[in-house]
């Protein structure tokens, strides 16, 4: 588990839930990558702004296996 | 326990309507209209929920629930005994094991992978639409277009003969329309589906020896080669449940998608007309298609989906149809809107631990091939009366037969 600590929102990545649908590389790949071998989530880098928060809500949201966890600070 | 009317449904999956062929059957409709978890008895003598809401679909599909048909209470569209052990293999594993087999594949399906594979997609509709602008007189926009290409790209992805397309696409139906056949043919096309990509791994040593290819059949071949604990029958089982779900729902979707958008001048327009709204206008498609009939659960452990608890060892019934069109997630939800803002949160592709492997692939080829299509035909229309097209309603996929068209 790893966590990622924003102003506003705070990002917790549970990679071992990951089920590498690549829907949080498609709403928000300036944050979310997949690994090359099975596709699991990677966070490239994390510097939000109020857009990227956004976007990281979204593919929250969007994550079918509960492997993405928000919360706002 | 709360007593609760169990409804019995004639047909399952129940029918949509000749005049409405893209809504949900009008027979879910009554049933969601009454109760929030409508209680059913299916054809197979099982009694299982019904979850249609979108909240309550995305809560059974992530629950604690199996996928395995072996398990107490699953819920059988057919009757019988539960099909042989894990014969769609991580479609219906649970857990640990779900994973482990899952990650062999998902490699070839990334966001990444999928953008790669583009240019591919886009040569082979090329060639296909111009054919089809070739044609005379109406033509089958699903034999022309909608199911080749996915057939194409998926034995790319595979490393699976072309050539033999009418072989599987036979064997393929045979699985899709299961609950319509009854076990002893789903079975036998499934023993020789499994034989087929047997002699497929097996010629392939046999010719190259160690020297395999980029392609995924030969991935996996190495990856059950290097780890003793994988079990090996798998291998046939992984490449069959691609091989069917990686044409027979995407060839559906191209198809009653390019129908919504033949009967829907106005979306269509937006579709041509505005490039940037042209993937949530996929999205919409896929939202307003949704071909997966229906995604059956067993409980393993109690647990509250929408205030009602859902007991270990009953049967639940997830459907995508219905979870969008959720009025309270979808506004106005029997609309067809490109601009849609939240469109992507559909569940055409499933959710939960299950949810459709080849989702990025899916959307790259309806991308593509609707965007071609509509390009090179921006006055194509269906050759009959939408009433008169035949549709499959009783399989896993709901789908058309055919679907002639003219310029």
């Amino acid at each position: 588990m790893d966590e990622y600590r924003g102003r506003a929102l705070s990002l917790v990545v549970v990679a071992e839930a990951c089920i590498s649908s690549g829907e949080c590389a498609r709403i928000a790949p300036q944050v979310f990558g997949q690994q090359a071998g099975d596709g699991t989530v990677t966070v490239r880098s994390f510097e939000p702004d109020e857009q990227v928060d956004e976007l990281i809500r979204r593919a929250v949201a969007a994550c079918p296996s509960n492997a993405l966890r928000c919360f706002e600070d | 326990m709360t007593s609760t009317t169990v409804h019995v449904l004639e047909s399952f999956p129940a029918t949509r309507s000749p005049g409405r062929p893209l809504d949900p059957p009008a027979a879910y409709r009554s049933l969601f209209d009454a109760e929030r978890m409508p209680r059913v008895l299916l054809p197979s003598g099982r009694e299982v929920y019904l979850a249609g809401h979108y909240d309550d679909v995305r809560t059974a599909l992530t629950g604690p629930v199996s996928a395995d048909g072996r398990s107490p209470g699953f819920p059988m569209a057919r009757g019988g005994a539960a099909p042989s052990a894990h014969a769609l293999s991580f479609l219906r594993m649970d857990g640990a094991d779900h994973r482990v087999y899952r990650k062999l594949v998902t490699g070839d399906f990334t966001v990444a992978q999928i953008s790669a594979l583009r240019p591919v997609i886009q040569e082979l509709t090329d060639e296909l639409v111009a054919d089809l602008a070739r044609a005379d007189g109406p033509a089958d926009l699903v034999s022309a277009l909608a199911l080749p290409v996915p057939t194409r790209v998926i034995c790319r992805i595979l490393g699976i003969p072309y050539a033999d397309r009418e072989y599987f696409h036979k064997l393929s139906d045979t699985l899709t329309r299961g609950p319509a056949l009854g076990r002893t043919a789903f079975s036998a096309a499934v023993g020789e589906l499994q034989a087929y990509i047997g002699r497929l791994a097996a010629s392939r040593h046999g010719e190259l020896g160690a020297e395999l290819g980029g392609d995924l059949l030969s991935s996996l071949m190495r990856s059950f080669d290097a780890d003793p604990a994988l079990d090996r029958g798998q291998l046939s089982a992984i490449i069959l449940l691609l091989l069917v779900a990686g044409h027979e729902m995407i060839a559906s979707t191209i198809a009653l998608g390019a129908l919504a958008l033949m009967t829907d001048p106005q979306a269509r327009e937006t579709f041509l007309g505005e490039p940037e709204a042209a993937p949530n206008t996929v999205e919409e498609l896929l939202r307003y298609t949704s071909v997966t009939q229906w995604v059956p659960r067993a409980v393993v452990e109690d647990f509250e989906v929408c205030g009602r608890v859902l007991r270990a060892g009953e049967g639940v019934v997830a459907l995508p149809a219905m979870a969008n069109r959720d009025a309270g997630v979808f506004p106005d939800p029997d609309r067809l809107d490109p601009h849609r803002a939240n469109a992507d949160r559909h569940v055409a592709f499933g959710f939960g631990p299950h949810q459709c492997v080849g989702l990025q692939l899916a959307r790259a080829e309806l991308q593509i091939v609707l965007h071609t299509l509509f390009q090179a035909m921006p006055r194509l229309r269906p050759a009959v009366p939408v009433e008169r097209l035949r549709y499959r309603q009783h399989s896993a996929v709901y789908a058309v037969e055919a679907l002639p068209v003219v310029r």
